[in-house]
């Protein structure tokens, strides 16, 4: 009978002992601490292992190491360590790659590799004039005696596109002998509207592009390829012409949906190359709280090419020097005389 | 660790028999079934390495549903219970802040162990298999926002209660107020366990998130691993029974749970909760 009493009480006094000392900080792992060099070890790791072109971009991340180990000091502010950090990422060559804090971001501005392939002021002006039309983002209207439609959609980032929108657009057009839809400095966006804005000129079931994630810590770990197809549907589609204007400034959802009209016969990319960004990122956090992002997928056109550093036009145009004083956007016109072929 | 988990699972089979053994020296068949409400508030501690190497601290108000049916010597719980909240981290500069949302259910068996009654408590050996299911949104984590968990366990559990009572008596409140206190019965209870393999669908290698490109991606390369041990659950409660046979409870509920080292984007967590509950003798 005591021992029984005894056993009963140990089992109470265990359990008041396992809250009382906070029993599951022995089964956790410490925090990381937050001195520079952890933090600088913890992000350079984090890329080292997750970060999907590494190869691809032929970048030797142990040398990077290397490199901006000796600016890393344990009495370094938070202002010398963001951009220390920020300047390491920046090796990666990514518009996608950025760094956040409290008091700055650090980037990589894609749009620095080209020259910007637009000039709006032109456009508004001299093709879609005073009384052009605003339909969710696209703004449009007829040019050139209305016998074509320019649509200027400047980012996939401000709307989900819908099917009225589209609807609209196509009942408006109809008539027309082919569509210029410009996408130059269009930073991307929502994905989710690539496959929406594909569905204006295609409504049967096709390959656009397939995709691989970033599976383990060697730069060759992928998973395996898989397709991403438009979708089938009954909906009327432009089967027109269909000419894309790109440039440096076309980045991420604007590749990817360069990527996918290499998928159609009439539809042509003209302009320049766009800046890439066809890895999606994902993000983290460093010990110290900051956060980051970086690219852990990677993409392959139908055409089996990986187009990370960007998706080249089929036929390269770039803006004239003299385009501000004539008025003239020479890419548009090339894109004109295509469509009149 | 094999060894030490089928050394566990024979003494406690061994146990539990011993409790089985026992049917034919119970007197009379016995039921009582009880529906147990509880709401309160939970804190603790949770990190994903997937997206962070930092515990973010938890405020959770907490919903719990319980069923039990207590035959002969057989209980049976049914157990569901909701947290809703928020994870903040408050670093030098900045503070982050993840929303939360979970339900574990849990679908018990107990078997009273008769040997320690003459000790006044009563001890019920059994087992569960349980389902936890969350889902947490950090917007600084970009693409990596959203967070799906899903961990399913089979656990090993000991129950064990007492009963007491305490008897009417005359008192003085402040050596002053004479009052009388009537005969007063209490019930207290604990509860342990063990989740003794758990199998769990986490975010894998990249945690790539809402990285959706198309509805095939909903939980891109999300990953089932299998972990021994991966925690422990306690219930410490005390109730008031009272003339009409139901009871009003406290509970202190404890737990963690780690999907260890060697795992992909390790989760450690802890919950601990406090319970109000209206407990309602249903038969």
């Amino acid at each position: 009978m005591k021992s029984k009493n005894i056993i009963s009480i140990l089992l109470i006094v265990v359990t008041f002992t396992i809250y009382f000392s906070s029993c599951e900080k022995i089964a956790f792992e410490k925090e990381i601490e937050n001195t520079p060099l952890e933090n600088y070890n913890y992000l350079w790791n984090e890329v080292n292992e997750k970060y999907a072109f590494l190869e691809y971009k032929n970048i030797n991340w142990d040398s990077i190491y290397e490199v901006y180990y000796p600016h890393i000091s344990s009495d370094m502010t938070n202002d010398s360590l963001f951009r220390v950090l920020g300047n390491m990422l920046n090796e990666l060559r990514d518009g996608h790659v950025n760094l956040f804090s409290s008091f700055n971001l650090s980037r990589y501005d894609i749009t620095l590799l080209g020259p910007v392939n637009i000039n709006t002021r032109i456009i508004k002006e001299n093709y879609l004039g005073t009384d052009y039309y605003t339909t969710g983002s696209f703004v449009h209207n007829f040019i050139k005696n209305g016998d074509i439609g320019y649509i200027r959609y400047s980012s996939f980032a401000n709307s989900l596109i819908t099917d009225y929108e589209l609807d609209y657009l196509l009942e408006r057009y109809k008539n027309t002998q082919g569509l210029i839809l410009d996408i130059r400095q269009n930073g991307g966006g929502y994905v989710d509207n690539v496959p929406k804005l594909i569905s204006l000129f295609c409504n049967d079931e096709r390959l656009l592009y397939e995709t691989q994630i970033k599976n383990g810590p060697d730069t060759d770990n992928f998973t395996l390829l898989e397709s991403v197809n438009s979708n089938k549907t009954d909906k009327n589609i432009y089967d027109k012409k269909i000419i894309v204007l790109t440039d440096r400034g076309s980045y991420s959802a604007s590749s990817f949906f360069s990527v996918c009209t290499y998928a159609f016969d009439d539809v042509i990319l003209v302009g320049d190359t766009t800046g890439g960004g066809l890895g999606l990122p994902n993000g983290g956090q460093l010990p110290n709280g900051w956060t980051y992002r970086f690219s852990i997928t990677r993409t392959i056109a139908v055409n089996g090419q990986n187009y990370e550093n960007g998706v080249p036009p089929d036929y390269t145009i770039i803006l004239s020097d003299d385009a501000a004083t004539t008025g003239v956007d020479n890419v548009i016109e090339f894109a004109v005389n295509l469509i009149k072929l | 660790m094999k060894n030490k988990t089928i050394f566990v699972l024979i003494l406690y089979v061994g146990f539990s028999l011993n409790s089985i053994g026992q049917i034919d020296t119970v007197p009379k068949e016995t039921r009582t079934k009880l529906i147990d409400i509880s709401a309160g508030l939970a804190t603790g501690n949770l990190r994903d390495m997937g997206t962070s190497p930092l515990f973010y601290t938890g405020l959770l108000p907490v919903v719990d549903i319980t069923y039990s049916d207590f035959y002969n010597n057989n209980l049976i719980q049914f157990n569901i219970i909701s947290y809703n909240g928020i994870y903040i981290k408050l670093t030098d500069d900045d503070s982050y802040t993840s929303t939360a949302n979970s339900v574990n259910t849990e679908i018990a068996y107990y078997r009273h162990y008769q040997d320690y009654d003459d000790t006044g408590f009563k001890h019920y050996p059994g087992a569960s298999i349980n389902n936890y299911t969350s889902i947490r949104v950090n917007s600084a984590f970009n693409n990596a926002a959203f967070t799906f968990d899903n961990i399913s366990s089979l656990n090993l559990n000991y129950f064990i209660t007492k009963e007491f009572t305490l008897k009417a008596k005359q008192k003085k409140f402040l050596w002053l107020i004479k009052y009388y206190r009537e005969e007063k019965q209490y019930l207290a209870s604990f509860k342990i366990g063990v989740p003794i393999y758990s199998l769990i669908y986490r975010p894998g290698f990249t945690n790539p998130g809402n990285s959706t490109l198309n509805n095939s991606f909903l939980l891109p390369d999300y990953k089932i691993t299998g972990k021994v041990f991966s925690g422990m659950n306690t219930n410490l409660s005390l109730s008031k029974i009272l003339p009409n046979g139901n009871m009003i409870k406290l509970t202190y509920h404890w737990e963690y749970f780690t999907s260890g080292r060697y795992s992909l984007n390790r989760l450690d967590m802890s919950k601990h909760a406090l319970l109000f509950s209206l407990v309602f003798k249903m038969n």
